[in-house]
């Protein structure tokens, strides 16, 4: 079933289809579209105080002193609370336009609410409209001088945009008017790192983990400290305590690989490195320095074979990042996220490529090219193995083109995928009807009659981590 | 200062041997204890007083910020008429075509007075004319003939000088140059098929003509000087010396790689006495072409471990240098990088395989910050080995707005070897705390007081020659002339053994960023006033070896 998945998939990539993404979701786009959303009357305007209260949870955390935002909460009008219970959920999906819209409705009856400036500050953030982020934050901080966590966003994107200092300053004043936490003293010392002051990045790191013994990304971040500065097995040390308390993570298992590998133990290096250039065909460094432990190891065959594939992984890399480039230049230009979406893909690294796609899908995209973004999310969607996301949006996008085959024959798969055999035969044979010359479709079908399910208990181990 | 030459005889072969002051008085022997000195090396800027003060290079820019503008230009040290006495060429830039004609020749001559002053003389030694958008400078004597040529980089045609005595004629044509007019950055002169002559690598940047400058930006609307990833890169090249006094281009094996080449170097890091070459691309990984003993390459940059940086990424290479920087006895290539990238510094592990040790050496997170293109290695404190200086200055003026911390104009950095192949940045003080956009650097001993002097080129601005005037040890400058290997003796490997520790050179063109620095090796002695033993590998195969030789100069010809 995996030849279908495939070579069905490589005809999905490349449709397009005119219809836009204003159509699929035509209450959504715009500034003006909030009154739609509230005037639809779609909402339970009921409060529900479950959810007020996982969206105090979810938005900003606990304080033990009741604050501006706390009490603005307790006030808010339902019907705002729903807004933003939908607007976090959207966030959360990734759907960042729709996740805009409903703050834009929230703040038809709450202006001044600082949660949903918050919000806004951590969508826009996610949309790389850094200046707009910061903005919003400041909105924040206007409303609620103590809104936990405002300040350290802001240093978070100082720090994206290479203002360090500030970023740092940010940090510090979350410190003094809101009080430490692990998060902070960790992104104080990767600040500090990257400044140059390897002094004051060690302390910071060394309070994580006086507070928290088990913040294991603090000791992956010591290590490179460590290892920056020359001081590799003190860095081993550092990293094999964060890599037993996350003995899984293969981002974990590459930086002990290569310190191994730089501590001259290549055989200890190999069992590390392997796994993540087997698994994450993308990651240069990964087959590039198993490449490496093999040539130390004298098994030089095995060796080109990784050098092969890191030369390639690079290429694809570099092709990222000037994509990426393009972005930070200009983020409201859809034909560079789309640009970003196929050079991250390239690289097989669908999760990111997921999120420049829908990143897209935000910024004025002509019609055809937010349906070929739409159809390109459903396939990475199907690749990463979340079948039923892909169904979603492959429904949603033969509600917009029900003519669209490719569309049409990928839902089949997804089903298939997903064990739901009746509805895949339902899809390929609508297909049909719409297209009775259609071969691979006939082909599936016949192969579906055969099928038994457990063949599609496959996991995928394609790369579809956000950032991974 | 007054020169005494001498002849002697030892282990049968003749040598010059040039003593100069740097020995003292009385002190015959070597001291019989030696403790590591610790001494700041200090320079003193000596540019106006040298004569240098009215030079000034030219990017040609005129609002557009076209890409090559932002490369700079180098320099370098060369006798050029026989007088051993160092001059300086200076690589001048130009205006682009559209722009009108430049009034500066491409490159400029300085003749040394040996008491420290410098004179232009381009126009006397037949340069005035020649016009050139040029970059790099690369002197060596490719006929022969017992005197320097010079050979010019540039963004259209290469240019050869040929050295008759003193007097320079572009020959680049007619020895057969001149086929190509292609944007060329570094060059290095090397016997590749150990044939006697030099023959010559040629290493190219990227596709650019001003019809087709790319818009970049990196603050708001406003136009960025763009980086190569935008352009297309060009492959390098590579030319056979006839033995005639002409070339013949054998480019198969270079072509077919990346190019955005901006430094490259000779090294036998295989000590199999064919030259290999080390060439650091801009954005695009580095190469290392393996000499299959018969001139031929292989290149070998990702098996060997150099091609990436520790992570498998790509750097943006500028200048290079090799050496060997400990008592392990195997060579580090070391690698100027962009800012917010460590100097690449790989050491070779003895079986082909090189072994990344920037933040080991303690070089690497001090280097994140700067911009390096001239990188080099010499003994500036004559303790015994080899210290690193790193040119830097960034290509864009308001980097400062979007990268924290990083300057358009930068200091100098001056790594000081501890002896054990680690380094400690020396304090900035002195000229090190001055800024600039720096592009080439090169080291020479152009006042004759024995230690290491330094030219440091700037984009778009001066010269800057620093004396060095660190508190004086004694030095061994060997100077090396071929009969059966090529008159430079280039690809020589030169061991030094004092009181117990060894030193080694290799004789080289190419190196740091552009440039070229003095053509023989000085070797630092510490304190003591003898070399216990020196030996010399000849590119022919020839092994010579020698015993207690006193520091000052040395001149051996092959025997």
């Amino acid at each position: 079933m995996a030849t279908i998945a495939k070579s069905h998939l490589t005809r999905a990539y490349s449709s397009s289809n005119p219809d836009s993404e204003e159509k699929r979701l035509p209450s959504f786009i715009g500034t003006s579209m909030y009154r739609s959303v509230y005037q639809t009357g779609k909402f339970n305007l009921v409060v529900i105080p479950g959810i007020l209260f996982s969206l105090i949870i979810l938005i900003s955390g606990c304080r033990e002193e009741i604050g501006i935002a706390e009490k603005q909460r307790l006030l808010l009008p339902p019907e705002t609370a729903m807004h933003m219970v939908e607007a976090k959920k959207a966030f959360d999906r990734g759907v960042y336009q729709v996740a805009l819209a409903y703050t834009d409705s929230a703040e038809i009856f709450a202006p001044d609410l600082a949660d949903l400036h918050f919000l806004r500050g951590k969508i826009y953030t996610r949309l790389n409209r850094i200046d707009i982020a910061q903005t919003a934050y400041q909105v924040v901080l206007e409303i609620d001088p103590y809104y936990p966590g405002a300040r350290f966003d802001m240093g978070l994107n100082s720090f994206r945009r290479g203002k360090l200092r500030d970023a740092i300053n940010y940090y510090l004043e979350e410190e003094s008017e809101i009080g430490p936490t692990p998060a902070l003293y960790h992104e104080l010392g990767r600040t500090y790192a990257k400044l140059g002051v390897p002094d004051s990045a060690r302390t910071a790191y060394e309070k994580v983990l006086s507070i928290d013994s088990e913040h294991t990304m603090t000791y992956m971040w010591l290590g490179q400290l460590l290892e920056e500065v020359g001081d590799l097995e003190g860095a081993l040390e550092m990293s094999l305590i964060g890599l037993s308390q996350r003995p899984d993570d293969l981002d974990y298992q590459y930086i002990v690989g290569t310190q191994y590998f730089r501590l001259d133990s290549a055989e200890a290096a190999l069992p590390h490195l392997e796994p993540v250039a087997e698994t994450w065909s993308w990651h240069h460094g990964a087959q590039f320095n198993l490449g490496q432990v093999y040539m130390r190891l004298g098994r030089e065959e095995d060796a080109e074979v990784y050098f092969a594939r890191a030369e390639k992984a690079q290429q694809l890399q570099q092709r990222v990042n000037e994509a990426q480039d393009a972005i930070n230049n200009d983020p409201s230009s859809p034909a560079n996220w789309i640009n970003l979406g196929n050079r991250l893909r390239e690289a097989e690294q669908y999760g990111r490529a997921i999120e420049a796609y829908k990143n897209g899908l935000t910024t004025e995209v002509p019609p055809g090219l937010a349906l070929y973004m739409q159809t390109n999310i459903a396939s990475l969607y199907m690749e990463c193995g979340d079948f039923d996301a892909a169904i979603r949006r492959l429904n949603a996008i033969l509600r917009l083109d029900p003519e669209l085959s490719a569309a049409r024959l990928n839902l089949g798969v997804a089903y298939v995928q997903s064990g739901r055999f009746e509805e895949a035969r339902n899809a390929w044979e609508e297909l049909l009807e719409r297209d009775p010359g259609h071969a691979v479709t006939k082909g599936y079908l016949k192969q579906l009659e055969s099928l038994n399910q457990a063949e599609y208990e496959e996991t995928s181990t394609a790369d579809c981590l956000i950032g991974g | 200062m007054s020169i005494k030459i001498a002849t002697v005889q030892i282990a049968g072969i003749v040598l010059i041997v040039s003593f100069m002051g740097c020995s003292q008085p009385g002190s015959e022997e070597s001291a019989p204890e030696e403790v590591q000195r610790d001494v700041q090396i200090v320079f003193t800027d000596v540019t106006a007083s040298a004569g240098l003060g009215d030079f000034l290079h030219e990017t040609g820019a005129f609002g557009e910020k076209w890409f090559p503008e932002t490369m700079g230009a180098g320099g370098g040290f060369l006798d050029y008429n026989g007088d051993e006495i160092l001059d300086i060429v200076l690589v001048s830039g130009s205006k682009f075509p559209s722009q009108g004609e430049s009034t500066e020749p491409a490159i400029r001559l300085y003749e040394g007075s040996g008491e420290g002053q410098f004179t232009d003389v381009t126009s006397e030694a037949g340069l005035e004319s020649f016009r050139s958008y040029a970059f790099g400078v690369n002197v060596a004597d490719y006929d022969n003939d017992g005197d320097p040529d010079i050979f010019v980089t540039a963004l259209y045609k290469n240019l050869l000088f040929r050295n008759d005595g003193g007097i320079f004629q572009e020959v680049s044509q007619q020895v057969g140059l001149g086929g190509h007019s292609e944007w060329s950055t570094a060059s290095v002169f090397l016997d590749a098929d150990l044939d006697g002559f030099l023959d010559l690598y040629i290493g190219n940047y990227v596709h650019w003509t001003p019809e087709e400058d790319i818009y970049c930006t990196r603050v708001g609307d406003k136009k960025s000087y763009c980086t190569p990833e935008q352009y297309e890169g060009i492959t390098s090249r590579f030319y056979r010396n006839r033995g005639d006094g002409t070339f013949e281009e054998q480019s198969d094996g270079f072509t077919e790689l990346p190019g955005k080449t901006l430094a490259a170097a000779s090294i036998d890091f295989n000590r199999d006495g064919s030259p290999d070459l080390i060439v650091a691309n801009d954005t695009q990984r580095d190469l290392l072409f393996e000499n299959q003993q018969d001139g031929t390459f292989i290149e070998k940059g990702i098996p060997s471990g150099i091609a990436f940086d520790e992570r498998g990424r790509a750097r943006a290479g500028m200048g290079v240098d090799v050496g060997v920087v400990d008592q392990t006895g195997e060579e580090t290539i070391f690698i100027g990088h962009f800012s917010g990238e460590m100097v690449g510094v790989y050491q070779h592990s003895g079986n082909g395989t090189f072994r990344e040790r920037a933040a080991v050496s303690q070089i690497g997170r001090s280097s994140l910050r700067t911009l390096t293109f001239g990188l080099l290695l010499a003994d500036f404190d004559l303790d015994k080995d080899l210290d690193l200086l790193t040119a830097n200055g960034h290509i864009t003026d308001d980097i400062g707005e979007v990268e924290e911390g990083v300057t358009f104009r930068q200091r100098t950095q001056l790594y000081v070897n501890m002896g054990d192949g680690k380094f400690s940045e020396a304090e900035p003080v002195g000229v090190l705390s001055e800024f600039m956009v720096a592009r080439g650097a090169a080291w020479a001993d152009y006042d004759r007081d024995g230690d290491p002097d330094l030219l440091i080129t700037e984009n778009g601005g001066p010269v800057h020659l620093w004396r060095n005037d660190t508190p004086s040890g004694n030095s061994l400058a060997v100077n090396l002339i071929g009969s059966r290997s090529n008159r430079d003796a280039l690809g020589s490997r030169i061991r030094v053994n004092v009181n117990g520790v060894w030193q080694e050179r290799y004789l080289r063109t190419g190196t740091s960023y552009l440039s070229q620095s003095q053509r023989w090796p000085l070797f630092g002695l510490g304190t003591a006033n003898f070399v216990d033993s020196l030996e010399v590998w000849w590119p022919s195969g020839t092994l010579s070896r020698y015993t207690n030789i006193p520091s000052g100069t040395v001149t051996l010809t092959e025997e």
